[in-house]
């Protein structure tokens, strides 16, 4: 009998090779969700809306108030869609209103956003918080400053949500969380035959959202 | 204190503004650049601060990026929102790191930091800007009696009633009462050593006169100086171009 040593080291724990290499649903949702959540909860973002909220409650009480009101429902929102998979895109505009209204707050003319949405697309639907991962995105990546602001647009064209910004991409410091575009491409794919794109220009970056 | 801001958010800067009007109310805000661009600008015209505040990720790049284009001395407290970077900050003579929002005993602390640094870094200054005023005081106190010779006897004199040393073979030692006596010394280099230069100046390679022992002083059209001593042993002394802006900083005091 040959020693143990000389056998072959089979591992019995190797499972069976996937049949397909696409991601499965779940998986995929759960990898947005995940996006949007560490995104949302980007310590960046939360710090320096607190340190925002704090310079109001000396200087400017009313806006205090609704700064708070609006940190608030946007939290809210991102807990109570975490099981939703499709959500209106009223409800969704919504809460990229109050998104893009901190972030207003904070970097005043630094940053515009544009949402122009006919109301027939309104019960229209998409993947909740869709919008502001790529709003989240931009303002990561351009320059945010009165000099030159970033300005982001939102707007729907032909059954299709047009999220575009102008491109001034700044140096910074943490460039290694970008999948995010990737898992929304792969997760759209699930809900439509008509996929979600994303294209850039020298002077633009834009995506294209599938309405639903 | 002079300090200068670098923040691109508005208000989060006007809240530190606040906190170190309350904090250190003699502090003054030269300014808040809010972008790496203004801020670049802002060191092209200006003197350093006495200290800066930086946020690290601006709006329009990352702060370290300064560090590129100027040799900043300066001690720097970053405030951040979050502290993945403090290892880089302190590379840069970030002398502390605050988190957004600043917590009032944080910023106390990171101030007594920066007058504790800035006390032990002016100690080394102060003393050099007193060997570069006076080059022979040296921290040592001065003689205040000095032996001379005079029909081979030493007789112990005070400094103060020396009006002046010449070279004439030997160092003669001249009072302000017309007494003249012979030094030990053997060049003036050595009288030089155990006199106060606050009182005492060396005109040239011949003589050191003592302040009290200047009558009056005039310059030519070359820029030498002629001073007119009150003792008749010595009653004139040249000064050559090249000294006489030194002997007018001394004598102006």
């Amino acid at each position: 009998m040959k020693p143990l040593a000389n056998q072959p080291n089979q591992s019995p724990e190797i499972p069976a090779t996937p049949a397909s290499e696409v991601p499965n649903y779940d998986s995929t949702q759960s990898d947005v969700r995940y996006q949007s959540l560490v995104s949302q909860l980007n310590p960046h973002f939360l710090f320096n809306s607190l340190a925002t909220l704090e310079s109001l409650i000396y200087s400017d009480q009313r806006l205090a108030v609704k700064f708070l009101s609006q940190l608030t429902r946007v939290y809210r929102y991102l807990l109570s869609t975490r099981s939703t998979p499709l959500i209106p895109l009223s409800d969704e505009l919504n809460f990229i209103k109050d998104y893009a209204d901190l972030l207003q707050t904070r970097f005043g003319k630094g940053l515009t956003v544009l949402i122009d949405v006919p109301p027939q697309y309104l019960e229209r639907k998409l993947v909740p918080a869709v919008l502001q991962i790529l709003v989240e995105n931009a303002t990561r990546h351009n320059i945010t400053d009165p000099d030159s602001p970033l300005t982001i647009s939102i707007k729907s064209i032909d059954n299709h949500l047009i999220i575009e910004n102008n491109l001034q991409k700044k140096q910074i410091l943490e460039p290694k969380r970008n999948k995010a575009l990737q898992s929304l491409t792969d997760l759209y794919a699930y809900f439509s035959s008509v996929p979600m794109v994303v294209e850039q220009t020298p002077e633009t970056f834009r995506v294209t959202l599938p309405l639903l | 204190m002079k300090v200068l801001i670098v923040e691109d958010e508005i208000l989060i800067a006007e809240q530190l503004q606040r906190m170190l009007k309350d904090i250190a109310p003699q502090t003054e805000v030269l300014d808040v650049l809010h972008s790496v661009k203004t801020a670049r600008r802002w060191f092209m015209q200006n003197p350093e601060p006495d200290l800066l505040f930086m946020d690290i990720q601006l709006s329009d790049g990352i702060s370290f990026d300064l560090f590129n284009y100027f040799d900043i001395k300066c001690p720097i407290i970053f405030a951040t929102a979050y502290d993945e970077y403090a290892i880089k900050a302190f590379k840069v003579n970030g002398i502390d790191y605050l988190l957004k929002p600043i917590d009032e005993e944080d910023l106390i602390r990171a101030l007594e930091k920066y007058k504790a640094l800035k006390k032990n870094a002016q100690m080394p200054t102060e003393l050099l800007q007193t060997l570069v005023n006076h080059p022979a005081q040296k921290g040592k106190l001065y003689k205040e009696k000095l032996i001379v010779q005079h029909r081979n006897a030493s007789i112990p004199i005070s400094i103060s009633d020396i009006a002046a040393f010449y070279l004439d073979q030997v160092i003669y030692v001249v009072t302000h009462d017309g007494q003249k006596y012979i030094a030990e010394q053997n060049t003036l280099d050595e009288v030089e050593d155990i006199l106060n230069p606050i009182e005492f100046f060396r005109t040239g390679r011949r003589q050191i006169i003592n302040q009290q022992a200047i009558e009056s002083y005039k310059g030519d059209a070359a820029g030498k100086l002629y001073l007119k001593l009150k003792t008749n042993h010595l009653s004139e002394v040249e000064i050559s171009r090249e000294k006489a802006p030194v002997f007018k900083r001394w004598i102006d005091r």
